[in-house]
C-alpha cells in the first residue's frame, strides 16, 4: 500500500467529512426543533457556495466573503421557514416534507436561471503574476524591458481587467490583478502588454535577443503550510487551505457547541425541542427561536459551501447540493438525529467511509468508485440496525 | 375591575367543543379553585386563558386587556404564567437550566439569582440536584421543579394544574405552605385541583364544573360544607 498516498487519503476524509458535519448540524438542528427533514438545506449549501464566489469575484476580500455569504444563507435559511415551513407547523409532517422537496428544487431552478447551468470554478483568490526578462539580452535590457512593461500595463490599468498594484521586486516584475479577475483575462492583458513591450524595445534596439516569462502566483491558502515526511516514501505537502478548512470548521463547531449549550438561546432552542407549548409558556417565542434554528443552520451551511469551494477549486453549480445534502442527512442520522454533537461525528465518519472507500474498496472489488456512496449508506443502515437511535443518540424513551 | 376574567368561554380542540360558556373571574390577591370530575375541563380551561388551546367564542380579559386567543408567550409577558399538568419539565435539561428558562422574559439579572436562591430555599432537594438532567427526578422532584421552575417568572397570576398529583402528604401540606406564602406576597393564584378539600380550605373563592360547565361557585368556606360538594368531591356520605 502507498503509504503517502493514505495519508493524502486520509487528510482528505477529515477535510470532507467536516463539510459533511457542517452541513449535517443544520438537518439536526431543524430535526430536532421541528421534526422536518429539510431537504431544501442541500441546497442552502449551495446558493452559500455561490454567494461566496460571487462576492468574491466582484471584489471582496475572502475573509469578508465567508461571513458575508453566511448572513446571506442565514437570512435565506429564514426566508425559507417563513414563507414555506411555518404555514404548515399544525399540518401533517408529510405536507411539510413535500414543500421542503418543492424548495430544493425551487432553490436548484433558481440558481440555474440566475447563474447558468454549467459549472463554475472557485475563484482565483491572488491574481498575480511575476514577469522576469529573459533571453541572451536580459542582463543588458532587463531593467528597460520591466519599465516598460510597468508603463504598458499602468495604461491598462482601469481595464478590464483592473489591476491593483505593478510594483517592481528584485529583478522581476509584480503584477496583481483585482480580486475576482479570471485567468484567462489576466493572461490577455499581459500577453497584449508583453507583445507592445517586446516591439517597442526591438525599434529600440534592433536585433535584441530578450524575451518574458510569466510566473502565476499562489494564494496563501495553495501554498505548502507542511510537509509531512514519511521516510522512504514520497513526502505528503499540505496546503494552507487544509488546517485552514480544519480550524474554521472547528472554531464553527466550538462556537455552535457553546451557543446551543451555554447560552439562553441556545437553551431555549433545546426547550423548544423538547416542548414547545411548554417553552412558550415560559415566554419564549418560539417561532422566533426555530427561525434563529434555520439562520444558524443555514450560515453553517453557507460555510461548507464555501470551504468545498476553496478545498476543491471547483464544482460550484445548482446541482452542487444534492448528494453532499444526502450525505449529511444520512450523517445526521447516523449521529442521532436530534443531537448536534452527533451529526458532527457522523459527517466525519462518513466522510471517512467515503473516501476510503472510493480510494481503495472499490477498486480492491473491481467495481465504480460511484459505489463509494453505497458504502457510506451501509454503514448508515448497520449502524442503524445496530443502534436505532444513532451514534450518539439518546433512547428515546423518556422518563416520565 | 377583577385581574383575571373568562367571559362565556368556549373553546374545545377540533371541532369537538369542550367548554359550553365559563364565567369564572379572580381578583387581585384571590386564590381561586376549579374543582370537577377527570374530563370536566379544567385542564382545558387553564390551557385557553394561556392561549394553548384556541376560544371559538367568549373573551378572556387580564389586567384590564382582553387577552383572547393572544399568543402564548404574549400572554406570559404580561405577568401571568402555568404550573401544567403532568408538570412538564424539559427532561434533557438539567434543573438549572429548567429554572432558568422559567425566568426567560426577566432581564434583572441580580433578581433572578436572588430567585434561584429562595426557590432552592424553597425546595432544598433541587439544590443537591441542580446539575441532574430535569428528566432523571423522581416524581415529586420534578413537581418541585415545575413550581419553582413557574415562581423564576415572579408572575402576577399563577395557574396550578393539580400541583400535589403524586405526592407524598407531607410534600402535599409543603406545597400548599408554599402557595399560601405566595399569595401573601402578592401573588393571585388559581388553583386547579384533584384535591378538592386541601384546595377549598386554602381558597377564597371556588368553582365546580362538570362537564364542561360551571354548576356551582361561591366562597370557599360555603361550599366545603355544600352536601353536594361533600358528597361529590369530599367523598363524604
Ligand atoms: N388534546 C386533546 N384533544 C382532544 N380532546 C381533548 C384533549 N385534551 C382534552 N380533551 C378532552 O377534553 C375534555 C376535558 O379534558 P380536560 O383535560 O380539560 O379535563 P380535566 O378537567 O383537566 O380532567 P382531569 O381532572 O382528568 O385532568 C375531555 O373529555 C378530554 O377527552
Ligand atoms: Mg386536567
Amino acid at each position: 500500500m502507498d503509504l503517502s498516498l493514505l495519508v493524502n487519503q486520509i487528510i482528505n476524509a477529515l477535510t470532507l467529512g467536516g463539510i459533511y458535519a457542517l452541513i449535517a448540524v443544520g438537518y439536526t438542528m431543524v430535526y430536532g426543533i421541528i421534526k422536518l427533514i429539510n431537504f431544501a438545506h442541500g441546497e442552502i449549501y449551495m446558493m452559500g457556495a455561490f454567494f461566496g464566489i460571487l462576492l468574491i469575484g466582484a471584489g471582496m476580500p475572502f475573509f469578508l466573503a465567508l461571513p458575508t455569504s453566511m448572513l446571506l444563507c442565514a437570512a435565506l435559511g429564514v426566508l425559507v421557514d417563513t414563507v414555506a415551513y411555518r404555514p404548515l407547523r399544525r399540518a401533517p409532517r408529510l405536507a411539510a416534507l413535500i414543500t421542503a422537496i418543492g424548495v430544493s428544487l425551487f432553490l436548484q431552478n433558481l440558481a440555474m436561471l440566475l447563474w447558468s447551468a454549467s459549472e463554475r470554478p472557485f475563484p482565483n483568490l491572488y491574481p498575480a503574476y511575476r514577469i522576469r526578462p529573459a533571453g541572451a539580452d536580459a542582463q543588458r535590457y532587463g531593467e528597460e524591458l520591466l519599465s516598460r512593461y510597468a508603463q504598458e500595463l499602468d495604461r491598462r490599468r482601469e481595464g478590464p481587467p483592473r489591476i491593483k498594484a505593478i510594483r517592481r521586486e528584485n529583478g522581476t516584475l509584480l503584477v496583481e490583478f483585482r480580486l475576482g479577475t479570471n485567468s484567462f483575462e489576466a493572461i490577455r492583458t499581459l500577453r497584449q502588454s508583453r507583445r507592445a513591450v517586446l516591439a517597442a524595445l526591438e525599434a529600440a534596439h534592433p536585433g535584441v535577443q530578450i524575451e518574458t516569462q510569466e510566473e502565476s502566483l499562489d494564494h496563501f491558502f495553495n501554498r505548502p503550510a507542511f510537509v509531512l515526511d514519511l521516510g522512504d516514501v514520497r513526502p505528503v505537502e499540505v496546503r494552507w487551505k487544509v488546517p485552514f478548512i480544519w480550524a474554521t470548521t472547528i472554531l464553527l463547531m466550538l462556537l455552535l457547541e457553546t451557543l446551543v449549550q451555554r447560552t439562553k438561546m441556545g437553551k431555549a432552542m433545546r426547550a423548544c425541542a423538547l416542548d414547545k407549548d411548554t417553552a412558550a409558556l415560559m415566554g419564549i417565542d418560539v417561532n422566533r427561536i426555530i427561525a434563529l434554528t434555520f439562520a444558524i443552520g443555514s450560515a453553517m451551511a453557507a460555510a461548507a459551501g464555501i470551504m468545498f469551494g476553496l478545498y476543491r477549486g471547483s464544482g460550484i453549480g445548482y446541482r452542487m447540493g444534492f448528494q453532499p445534502g444526502v450525505i449529511a442527512f444520512a450523517a445526521a442520522v447516523l449521529g442521532g438525529i436530534g443531537n448536534v454533537r452527533g451529526a458532527m461525528l457522523g459527517g466525519v465518519v462518513l466522510g471517512v467511509v467515503q473516501v476510503i472507500s472510493t480510494a481503495y474498496i472499490t477498486d480492491w472489488l473491481g467495481i465504480s468508485s460511484s459505489y463509494s456512496f453505497a458504502f457510506a449508506f451501509g454503514i448508515l443502515i448497520l449502524v442503524i440496525l445496530l443502534r436505532p437511535t444513532g451514534l450518539l443518540g439518546r433512547p428515546s424513551a423518556e422518563r416520565a | 375591575m377583577s385581574l383575571l376574567i373568562l367571559s362565556d368561554v368556549h373553546a374545545g380542540y377540533g371541532k369537538m367543543e369542550v367548554l359550553h360558556g365559563i364565567d369564572l373571574y379572580a381578583d387581585e390577591g384571590e386564590i381561586v379553585t376549579l374543582i370537577g370530575a377527570n374530563g370536566a375541563g379544567k385542564t382545558t380551561t387553564l390551557n385557553a386563558i394561556c392561549g394553548l388551546v384556541r376560544i371559538t367564542e367568549g373573551t378572556v380579559t387580564f389586567r384590564g386587556r382582553e387577552i383572547t386567543n393572544w399568543p402564548t408567550k404574549d400572554i406570559v409577558r404580561l405577568g401571568m404564567t402555568q404550573v401544567p399538568e403532568g408538570r412538564k419539565l424539559f427532561s434533557e435539561l438539567t434543573v438549572r437550566e429548567n429554572l432558568e428558562m422559567g425566568a426567560y422574559l426577566r432581564k434583572d439579572r441580580e433578581g433572578v439569582r436572588r430567585d434561584m436562591e429562595y426557590v432552592f430555599e424553597l425546595f432544598p432537594r433541587l439544590r443537591e440536584r441542580a446539575g441532574q438532567l430535569a428528566g432523571s427526578l423522581s416524581g415529586g422532584e420534578q413537581q418541585m421543579c415545575a413550581i419553582a421552575r413557574a415562581l423564576m417568572a415572579r408572575p402576577q397570576l399563577l395557574l396550578l394544574d393539580e400541583p400535589s398529583l403524586g405526592l407524598a402528604p407531607l410534600l402535599v401540606e409543603q406545597i400548599f405552605e408554599i402557595l399560601q406564602r405566595l399569595n401573601a406576597d402578592g401573588t393571585t393564584l388559581l388553583l386547579v385541583e384533584q384535591n378538592a378539600r386541601m384546595a377549598l380550605e386554602i381558597a377564597d373563592r371556588a368553582y365546580v364544573m362538570e362537564t364542561g360547565r360551571i354548576i356551582m361557585q361561591g366562597p370557599a368556606k360555603e361550599l366545603i360544607h355544600d352536601p353536594r360538594v361533600r358528597s361529590a368531591y369530599l367523598g363524604e356520605p
